[in-house]
């Protein structure tokens, strides 16, 4: 007992006791809640077009506590997309992808889309209209990215158009792929956190303080219990005010009037109905590049610009731009 | 490495503080995960209430006089009968459990009776004689006032 | 924050999830309540109306479960409630319904097409006040007066309004006028201002599609002596191929589209309102009609409009709706020259009885040489049945492809009417007026020397002996081989 403690209780520097340093631990905590929820829920879908709808619905209104578990898996997905958002804000902000964790930040960012990615799969198999039209308008977009778009339009079709198989893909993508991709870059970016140490801030105030760091157990185990029992409650409250709904059944032949993806979708969506259609697909990769490879391009700016910190200020208004367009875009 | 701080952990005496937190803690924290544990078994289990069943307006009380019965059909086709035994009300299904036919009230004698092995059931729907292997399939039947109500088979969509 | 207060607030939370899983808890054991439907949705309010009307009317709640409101949740009180300063609103077993659900209540989901309802000719069915009908109705049939429910006449609310429509009067009580209620006319007029009635074709309360589609809906008000549309459809060949496919038809379907969903026969709801690839629905009947076949002279469905100096969808560009409809089956030439055949058998009755016997009892009402009273005079009636009855009948007949009731209903009645009935009882009216001299004598003469110089035109001088000698010849001759084929 006392050999686990010591080899686990690793120090954990002060500034942690500042909470939203938490906002790591939060998407874990909620990935956790996905795998479990997302587990039962396999008992009872059926991932085929004429039974998708109906085992959803069956789920929701005949299995025990069905409602419940399906309303919890999806208010979760929800939140893990905020609180990854929330968390690579954080870190970019403090700057904390600077040599020597550029790689971390990397796998972070391929960590993001692959969070987007459960997101859209997992919404698809639901095979009510917004689902089969959100597949369609999600595969035309990918089919006209330049050089490969038909290839990975196809492959995520599985055929030239949206059919039986694109429900089954879409199902592996979401329940085996997807999470087995997720835990092993969570797994390896946690790694590299302990491998390189977390990165060590200093605050106002806090100099003076006695010992730079403090336990992990039990201090900061308790406060991610804190945490993590706070999300159970938030997750319930939520499945009782806003349990999960079902749209109309799926209508190949029916388009309804307004289409939307989910909402973190907006500002790509937005993006693309401002721009033609090259521009719009090129240059959200051109985005996707500048992110994924921002701590480099920081670097530079350092060494040309000392002391400017122009990455504050280029977070600052990418940011903005994103929520701009999210909004928009919710609001027409 | 600094020195770790926090509770001595070399020593063995806890205060009755801590303890009484512990506790606190401990059992909120079971006491929800166990419940929540509860419901996620529960939703792996086959729904205990069996089928969905509607409630069907059979008619007046005075439709079924003592020791009479009447015909009706639930929705999804199948015939049943609804006996008046005297002190009750009972429903069951008229497909003889032997080969299917439809069985028929005899009033005299207070008994269904299957035409095509000579089956006989009682008012209850039990076997009395004959070939049958099991009662007739009964239903729910209710009466509220003046009012008899059935619970048959609910049909999805 | 101390570790000990780390432990209280995870102890806080934990408790207060547990409460959240308590009411998790409750929230699934109200769901398995015995008798709930699997998949109905009963809004909290409709919960209690649905347990009382259950045992009270049970066939409205069955037919209520059956349909697509119950399906996406739109229950009792989504209908039936209204507010309080509402007219019709009336207080049940605690809360405020209103009987009458009105084509307003409708269009808080179905805009669009109350939308298009409220512009149609059918909303304004229930404007018959002041029309010969009317009269028909409450004076010349029944009675306003001893023998009226309410000061209405029965001939009315059981006859003219149940198609029509009443206006739904609602009495000091809050209850509807029994002389106004019940009543789904097309053209009602609701205590909330609206105009119509959906349940009209959509009855209530399975309010399914398929009802509506069928010709029986159109024909509960579109048969009779005086527009025998139901009656003329069957007798089409459309009506025939309906019969005989209506297996085929997909009545249900959604979208329901000529030549797509369906092909076997066109109904009524296909020509005048449902959707093509091309055409959406319209609940506007008029928005593919060119011919007002209504008045005792026919006349473009415009007309009336642009006389009031109003701006509408032109009468050809409402026949190229209709047929961009017919061209789903028949090819252009096929259209082209039906449409040849309906105008000029419309042109027929209009200038070979409509117009005359109009212009003639015109004559005679501004001379007085007919009372100003309609209908008691026996001519009267023989006009009415002329162009009201014989010839809507021979008009509708000629419009959709049924010739027996454009001859033997139709044509042939309207000739029997005008040359055995009409002419011979104008001629004794005027000669008796002009026995009695003065100003109507004058009248009189004048109504004579108009309907001499009508018979005397070429499609009539046939009944004055004057057809030409060649002709006559002709016609002997064909007479002739006519009988030793076929006659004794």
């Amino acid at each position: 007992m006392e050999e686990m403690k010591a080899l686990t209780n690793e120090p954990v520097p002060n500034h942690l006791k500042h909470w939203w340093f938490a906002l790591g631990g939060t998407p874990a905590i909620l990935f956790f809640i996905q795998i479990v929820t997302g587990i039962f829920l396999l008992f009872h879908y059926v991932p085929t077009p004429e039974q998708a709808y109906g085992s959803v619905a069956k789920i929701s209104d005949e299995v025990p506590f069905g409602w419940y578990v399906r309303s919890l898996h999806k208010w979760a997905s929800e939140l893990m997309i905020v609180t990854v958002m929330l968390h690579m804000s954080r870190v970019y902000f403090t700057g904390a992808y600077r040599k020597p964790r550029e790689l971390n930040w990397m796998l972070g960012v391929i960590i993001l889309f692959v969070t987007l990615g459960l997101g859209f799969t997992g919404y698809s198999l639901i095979y009510d209209q917004l689902s089969y039209w959100a597949a369609v308008v999600g595969t035309e977009i990918a089919e006209s990215t330049p050089v490969v778009g038909p290839l990975a339009a196809d492959f995520i079709r599985g055929g030239p158009e949206i059919s039986g198989n694109t429900l089954t893909r879409l199902y592996v993508f979401h329940v085996v792929i997807f999470p087995a991709l997720l835990a092993g870059l969570v797994a390896l970016h946690i790694l590299i956190v302990r491998l390189n140490g977390v990165t060590e801030f200093e605050f106002e105030g806090e100099r003076r303080a006695k010992h730079r760091t403090f336990p992990l157990f039990p201090d900061h185990i308790l406060t991610e219990t804190i945490l993590a029992i706070l999300i159970l409650y938030v997750l319930t409250m939520m499945t009782i005010i806003f349990p999960a709904g079902l749209g109309d059944r799926a209508d190949p032949l029916m388009t309804p009037e307004h289409i939307k993806p989910e909402w973190y979708f907006f500002a790509s969506f937005r993006w693309l109905k401002l721009t033609n259609v090259y521009l719009g697909v090129v240059g959200q990769i051109f985005f996707v590049g500048v992110i994924i490879a921002w701590p480099f391009i920081d670097k530079i700016f350092e060494n040309k610009f000392p002391g400017v910190e122009l990455s504050v200020w280029v977070g600052f208004f990418g940011f903005s731009f994103y929520l701009i367009l999210t909004v928009w875009e919710a609001l027409v | 490495m600094d020195k770790i701080t926090g509770p001595d952990i070399s020593n063995p005496a806890i205060s009755r503080r801590v303890f009484f937190i512990n506790s606190l803690m401990g059992a909120s924290l079971f006491s929800g995960m166990a419940l929540m544990a509860s419901y996620f078994f529960r939703f792996l289990l086959p729904a205990s209430n069996v089928k969905p069943t509607r409630k069907l307006y059979v008619g007046n009380v005075s439709q079924i006089p003592p020791g009479k019965s009447i015909n009706f059909t639930d929705l999804k086709g199948q015939r049943l009968n609804i006996v008046n035994t005297g002190d009750e009300f009972i429903a069951l299904s008229t497909k003889c459990t032997h080969l299917g036919c439809q069985v028929f009230w005899k009033e005299r004698e207070r008994l269904f009776f299957c035409p095509c092995h000579d089956g006989f059931f009682d008012e209850r729907g039990n076997v009395v004689k004959g070939p049958p292997p099991a009662p007739l399939t009964t239903y729910k039947v209710e009466a509220v006032g003046q009012s008899i109500y059935i619970y048959v088979d609910e049909v999805t969509v | 924050m101390s570790l000990n207060t780390k432990k209280i607030v995870i102890a806080v939370i934990g408790l207060f999830f547990l409460g959240a899983l308590l009411i998790v808890g409750g929230i699934e054991s109200n769901k398995r309540v015995l008798g709930k439907k699997a998949y109905i949705k009963v809004s909290a309010t409709s919960e209690d109306c649905v347990s009382c009307h259950t045992f009270t009317s049970p066939s409205l709640i069955e037919q209520w479960r059956d349909s697509k409101h119950a399906l996406k949740g739109v229950g009792c009180m989504e209908c039936h409630a209204t507010d309080p300063g509402d007219k019709d609103a009336w207080e049940h077993e605690g809360a405020l319904v209103t009987v009458v659900v009105s084509p307003k209540d409708c269009s808080k989901c179905h805009a669009n097409e109350n939308d298009q309802f409220q512009a149609s000719h059918h909303a304004d069915a229930g404007k018959i006040i002041g029309s010969l009908d009317n009269v028909l109705a409450e004076v010349v049939e029944g009675n306003m007066g001893r023998l009226s429910l309410n000061g209405q006449s029965p001939a009315a609310i059981s006859g003219c309004w149940q198609c029509h429509g009443s206006v739904v009067k609602i009495m000091a009580d809050g209850r509807p006028d029994p002389a106004t209620w019940p009543n789904t006319g097309i053209g009602r007029i609701n205590p909330d201002g609206s105009k119509g009635s959906c349940s009209a074709c959509h009855s209530r309360h399975r309010f399914s599609v398929v009802v509506s589609r069928q010709p029986d809906s159109c024909g509960k008000c579109h048969m009779g002596p005086d527009h025998p549309q139901k009656e003329i459809y069957e007798e089409s060949k459309h009506g025939i191929a309906f019969k005989a496919f209506k297996q085929d038809m997909n009545l249900d379907a959604q979208p329901w589209r000529a030549g797509i969903e369906y092909s076997a026969a066109p109904t009524c709801a296909t020509c005048h309102m449902s959707a093509t690839e091309e055409l959406p629905v319209t609940h506007d009947v008029g928005m593919r009609i060119s011919w007002n076949l209504r008045p005792p002279v026919s006349e473009k469905i415009d007309a009336k409009a642009i006389k009031a100096g109003e701006r509408v969808v032109s009468w050809e560009e409402r026949r190229e709706n209709m047929q961009a409809v017919c061209m789903k089956c028949h090819a252009e030439n096929y259209v082209d020259g039906f449409y040849l055949q309906f105008d000029s058998a419309i042109n027929l009755y209009d200038e070979k009885y409509g117009k005359p016997t109009t212009s003639i009892i015109k004559m005679m009402k501004a001379g007085k040489v007919l009372t100003a009273t309609n209908f008691d005079e026996e001519l009267e009636w023989t006009y009415f049945y002329l162009w009201h009855h014989e010839g809507r009948r021979a008009r509708h007949g000629a419009s959709m492809m049924a010739p027996d009731y454009t001859q033997w209903h139709g044509f042939f009645e309207v000739a029997e009417r005008f040359y055995m009935h009409f002419v011979p009882q104008v001629r004794t009216a005027c000669e008796d007026k002009i026995h009695r001299g003065g100003e109507v004598a004058t009248a009189a003469k004048l109504v004579l020397a108009e309907l001499d110089s009508i018979l005397n035109r070429e499609e009539h001088r046939w009944f004055l002996g004057k057809m030409p000698k060649d002709e006559k010849n002709r016609r002997k001759l064909a007479a002739e081989e006519f009988e030793k084929r076929y006659a004794q």
